[in-house]
């Protein structure tokens, strides 16, 4: 049976206190995530993501649309009957039971025998690495042992469909790193069907099998976290995934896979599909595409603005003919690091500029 | 508790008045709340006046509003998540409010108990109109006896009365140390 989760216009509007200030929070999503694998919803705050992932789980009836799970259409089950976990921010633990209670939850509802509980909870915990906490309350671990605790109880159910609402982002940096590569892990070691909340553009690139960016209720793209980052659709998802810096043009010829744009700098040649002489574009670079050049080399001629040290790199802002361009370099070991209102070039790679669309005159 | 859980967790038309109403008879003064018991049960087929019923349902219906803020209260402590979670593994919503929201709640059930008891117990102003020769309360009995200069048996009736309720609340308080301990954690998490 497939375990496929497939949304269908779905769409909903919240409305205000006394019937004032209706907010439309999703409008018009539709997405298909595979089974078995697991796709995140990143986006801002307040665009939606959230929402979407309570309607999945039935905590919200759509004002619009469908939710389906395989071919079962499951927009008006109640939520206690999708066979759906979600793990939660808040993690949402039982703080009145003991880790092994909230494990066994789940099984205790479904009236699983005492003995099959009992095993099957204390091997889900030793596969999140808990094991020998069973005794303890949630209060009395720490916030990454809850959220594992929480993990095994959203798992031990054998759902259909995995919900992340947010997990790691009551976690230090660190934690986080690592808990994101144990829940990849075990999400492929069990192939489930999973859809991640988050705002965190590393945990979406680490994480997934296709990046879903959201903006005001909205799909902006679906792809591949490369696709996402190197060909984004829209200036709002190249703006929200990375460091980027965006050049106003216009297009002026196209041929062959490819377009001339005139920006204030110059004429370059960028790889584009889809537009027309007299379009209006942004040209994306991203930091890490450009190369710094001695003064007199380069594409262009520029002075240092400022430079920010980060250890493994250092970020320069470089003038360019009035615009700021950002640039990143891996910090060469023993090299002293250019100062301020030092002449640089600057180069790049016409291969690796994007196109995207520009509205109304900037 | 459950108008306390309907209060904080539901949204439906009407919520605020049912919140307002819950509060009424607390807001009113006990003398007025007294005089229309007396008015309201003095006649068939609701003739209550002069039985132990009428006390009864004075103080019960004087003292929900406690009940009722003790538990929103205490809800609102309660983070969301932890009721969708256990909905989320297949709980249906009596279901969840048994084993999840109920446990959770059951100190601040307590501790309304215990503070409704004392006031039960100590009240003297609504009471009054509602008592009866057969139905008495010791409060009351102290006030009448006091007017009749007959010190010494007031003084041995108060010495009762506080003995009661003393016992009452520290016998409250260990089950609700009892119960408080074995999910201590809440706080802490909280």
């Amino acid at each position: 049976m497939s375990n496929a989760v497939r949304l269908k216009n779905l769409r909903k509007v919240f409305e205000g206190r006394g019937g004032s200030g209706r907010v439309v929070a999703v409008d018009d999503v539709s997405l298909e995530v595979k089974d078995g694998s697991l796709v995140t919803l990143l986006g801002p705050s307040g665009c939606g993501k959230t929402t979407v992932l309570r309607m999945i789980a039935g905590f919200e009836a759509p004002s619009e649309g469908d939710v389906f799970i395989g071919d079962e259409r499951i927009t008006a089950l109640p939520a206690n009957k999708r066979r759906t976990s979600m793990v939660f921010q808040s993690y949402g633990l039982f703080p009145h039971m003991t880790v092994f209670d909230n494990v066994g939850y789940g099984l205790r509802i479904r009236k699983v025998p005492a003995p099959e509980l009992r095993a099957r909870a204390l091997s889900m915990l030793e596969l999140v690495g808990l094991a020998g906490t069973e005794a303890r309350l949630p209060s009395q671990l720490s916030g990454g042992q809850q959220q594992r605790v929480a993990l095994a109880r959203a798992l031990i159910t054998e759902p259909r469909v995995l919900l992340f609402d947010e997990p790691l982002s009551n976690l230090d940096a660190k934690l986080r790193v690592q808990m994101r590569l144990e829940i990849r892990r075990l999400q492929q070691r069990l192939q489930i069907t999973s859809v991640y909340v988050t705002h965190d553009q590393d945990e979406a690139m680490t994480l997934s099998d296709q990046v879903v960016v959201m903006h005001q209720g909205r799909i902006q793209q679906v792809g591949t976290p490369p696709e996402i980052y190197s060909r984004p659709r829209t200036l709002f998802v190249a703006d929200f995934i990375g460091k980027a810096n965006f050049l106003a043009g216009t297009v002026r010829h196209v041929e062959g896979g490819g377009a001339d744009v005139e920006i204030a700098q110059g004429r370059v040649r960028v790889p584009a599909e889809g537009f027309r002489p007299g379009d209006m574009v942004w040209l994306l670079l991203r930091p890490e595409a450009i190369g710094l050049a001695p003064a007199g080399a380069g594409r262009w001629q520029g002075r240092i603005a400022a430079a920010t040290y980060l250890g493994s790199e250092i970020f320069y802002e470089v003038m360019v003919g009035g615009q700021t361009l950002l640039v990143k370099v891996g910090h060469p070991q023993g090299a002293t690091p250019l100062g301020a209102s030092d002449p640089v070039g600057v180069a790049f790679d016409e291969g690796s500029l994007h196109l995207v669309p520009r509205e109304g005159t900037a | 508790m459950i108008i306390a859980f309907l209060v904080v967790r539901k949204q439906f038309v009407g919520k605020g008045l049912m919140d307002l109403t819950s509060m009424l008879t607390f807001a009113v003064p006990g003398t007025v709340v007294g005089i229309g018991y007396i008015l309201a049960f003095n006649e068939r087929p609701l003739l209550l006046t002069g039985t132990g019923a009428i006390i009864v349902l004075l103080f019960i219906f004087r003292n929900v509003p406690v009940g009722i803020r003790a538990g929103v209260a205490a809800l609102q402590q309660i983070d969301p998540a932890i009721e969708e979670a256990a909905t989320n593994l297949g709980a249906g919503s009596g279901r969840t409010f048994a084993t999840v929201t109920l446990p959770l709640i059951t100190p601040a059930f307590f501790s309304g108990l215990a503070y409704s008891f004392v006031r039960c117990m100590t009240a003297i102003s609504a009471v009054i109109f509602v008592v009866s020769g057969r139905w008495n309360l010791i409060t009351i009995a102290i006030l009448g006896l006091v007017e009749n200069a007959d010190l010494s048996q007031a003084a041995a009736f108060s010495l009762v009365l506080i003995a009661i309720v003393l016992s009452a609340l520290g016998l409250i308080q260990v089950g609700v140390g009892r119960v408080a301990t074995s999910q201590m954690g809440y706080e802490a998490a909280g």
